[in-house]
C-alpha cells in the first residue's frame, strides 16, 4: 500500500507539456501524440463544423481510442479553442510580420493578398469554418475576442500606414477601413463562394484552382492599381 | 384554391424562410416550420409535401427575385460609370434587407443541389452576358483596361457580399453595433466603385 502511494506520488504529468512523469523521468511523451490529435481535430472540424464534429471522429482520424483522446483533452470545447486560437494566431503573425518588414506599401499589399490566398489554396475549408461557426455561435466566439489588443494592433499598424502613404500622396484618399475589408474580401470570398463560381462560370476543379492561381496575382495588381493617386 | 388556404400556405413560406435563413436546411425539421407558422406538421405536408420542396420553392422565388433586379441593372443602357455605383448600392441595400442570404446560398451550395446551381448558372447567364459586353466595348475604345472580366466579376462580388458573410466577425472584431456596421456598409456603395473604377481607368 506504502508502495503504491509512493509510485502514485511520483507518476505527475507535466502541465505545460502533458508529459507523464516517473520519479521526474518521462516516460511517456506526449507531445507527439498531442500534436496527431490537434491535426486530427483540425481536419475534423474544418470538414465537418463544430456541432457536427465527434469525439469519437477525432479518436477515429487520430488512430487513437477514446479513452486517450479524453486523456488528452477532457471536451471538445477545449480542443476547438487550442485549434481556433492556433490559426487565428497563424493569421495575425503572417500579417503582422507583412506590415513590419521593410517593403514598400504595395510590395506589402502583394505579399498580404499571396499569402492569403496560398494558405487558402492549402485549407480550403478553413474561410467558410470559421464564418459558419461564427454564425451558430457567436457566444462562444465571443471569449476568443474577449481580447482585442491583436486585432487593435494590426488594425493600427495597418492604418498608420495608410495615412503615411496617403501623406506622401503615393496613394489615392481612401477609408483604411473600406480597404482592409475590401482585402479580406478579396482573399477569401472565392473560398467561400467556390460552388458557385464553380456552377456559374461551368468550370471542373482543375480550372477553378488555375483561376484562383491566377487570382492570387491579379487580386494584388488590382489593389495597387486602385489606389493609384 | 380559397383565400383562407393561400393564407396559411404564405405564413408557412414566410416562417420557412425565416427558419432555413437563420438555422440552414440540415437542422431545420418540419416541426420548426409548423411551430414557426403557428400550425401543424400535417398541413405543412399538405401544402408542400416535403422539406425538400419548401426548401426548393422558397430558395428559388428568394434568390430569383433578389438576383433578377441585379440583372435588370447590369443590362440597363447606362454608361458603365452610372451602372457599378448603381449595382453596387442595389447590392448593399438587398443585403442589408437580407444579411443572413449569402451565407445561406453559399452553404447550401455546397450541398450541390442540381435545381439550385442550374438557376444560379441561368440567372448569372442573363445578367453577365450585357455587362461583360460593355466592358468588352469600353476596352476596345481605350477608355479602360483591357482585362480577364470574370476577375473583375470575382472581385465586385467579393467586395461587396464578403462583408455580410463575415458581419458577425468584423462586429465583433471591431466591437460595433448592427447601426454602425450598416452605416459601414453604406460607405462601401462608394468606396467599392471608386477602387473598381480607379483600377478599371489606370491602364498602367
Amino acid at each position: 500500500m506504502v508502495l503504491i502511494f509512493w509510485r502514485l506520488k511520483c507518476l505527475a504529468y507535466d502541465k505545460t507539456t502533458l508529459n507523464l512523469k516517473f520519479n521526474g523521468t518521462t516516460v511517456l511523451k506526449a507531445k507527439n501524440t498531442e500534436e496527431v490529435i490537434l491535426n486530427a481535430a483540425r481536419e475534423v472540424f474544418l470538414q465537418k463544423g463544430f456541432a457536427a464534429a465527434r469525439m469519437c471522429d477525432i479518436a477515429k482520424t487520430a488512430n487513437i481510442n477514446q479513452a486517450m483522446l479524453h486523456y488528452y483533452f477532457r471536451k471538445k470545447d477545449k480542443l476547438f479553442e487550442i485549434i481556433f486560437e492556433q490559426e487565428s494566431q497563424k493569421f495575425y503573425t503572417s500579417f503582422l510580420a507583412i506590415l513590419n518588414s521593410d517593403l514598400t506599401f504595395f510590395e506589402k499589399l502583394r505579399r498580404i493578398v499571396e499569402t492569403d490566398i496560398q494558405k487558402n489554396i492549402a485549407t480550403p475549408f478553413l474561410p467558410m469554418f470559421i464564418l459558419n461557426e461564427m454564425h451558430t455561435n457567436p457566444a462562444r466566439m465571443d471569449q476568443f475576442f474577449g481580447t482585442m489588443q491583436r486585432h487593435e494592433m494590426l488594425f493600427k499598424a495597418f492604418n498608420q500606414m495608410v495615412e503615411q502613404e496617403q501623406a506622401a500622396r503615393r496613394i489615392r484618399p481612401v477609408c483604411p477601413r473600406q480597404l482592409f475589408l475590401s482585402i479580406l474580401g478579396l482573399t477569401m470570398f472565392p473560398f467561400l463562394a467556390k460552388p458557385m463560381i464553380k456552377h456559374i462560370l461551368d468550370m471542373q476543379n482543375q480550372s477553378f484552382d488555375q483561376l484562383i492561381q491566377d487570382r492570387a496575382v491579379y487580386a494584388g495588381d488590382m489593389l495597387i492599381q486602385s489606389l493609384q493617386p | 384554391m380559397t383565400k383562407i388556404d393561400q393564407s396559411t400556405e404564405l405564413k408557412i413560406k414566410s416562417a420557412a424562410k425565416k427558419i432555413f435563413l437563420e438555422k440552414g436546411f440540415g437542422s431545420t425539421t418540419t416541426r420548426d416550420i409548423a411551430e414557426g407558422a403557428e400550425s401543424n406538421i400535417a398541413l405543412v405536408n399538405y401544402y408542400f409535401r416535403s422539406k425538400e420542396k419548401l426548401f426548393e420553392e422558397i430558395f428559388v422565388e428568394c434568390f430569383a427575385d433578389t438576383f433578377s433586379s441585379v440583372a435588370r441593372i447590369l443590362n440597363d443602357n447606362l454608361p458603365l460609370e452610372v451602372k457599378i455605383y448603381k449595382f453596387v448600392d442595389h447590392m448593399v441595400e438587398i443585403l442589408k434587407r437580407d444579411p443572413l442570404l449569402p451565407l445561406f446560398v453559399l452553404s447550401e451550395m455546397r450541398g450541390e443541389n442540381p435545381k439550385i446551381c442550374n438557376l444560379v448558372h441561368s440567372i448569372h447567364q442573363q445578367e453577365a452576358n450585357a455587362f461583360h459586353t460593355q466592358l468588352a466595348e469600353e476596352a476596345a475604345k481605350g477608355n479602360i483596361r483591357n482585362t480577364d472580366f470574370r476577375q473583375i466579376e470575382m472581385s465586385l462580388m467579393s467586395m461587396v457580399v464578403f462583408p455580410f458573410i463575415g458581419m458577425n466577425m468584423i462586429k465583433m472584431k471591431e466591437s460595433m453595433s448592427t447601426e454602425d456596421f450598416y452605416k459601414l456598409m453604406e460607405d462601401r456603395k462608394k468606396a467599392i466603385p471608386e477602387m473598381i473604377l480607379t483600377y478599371l481607368r489606370h491602364k498602367g
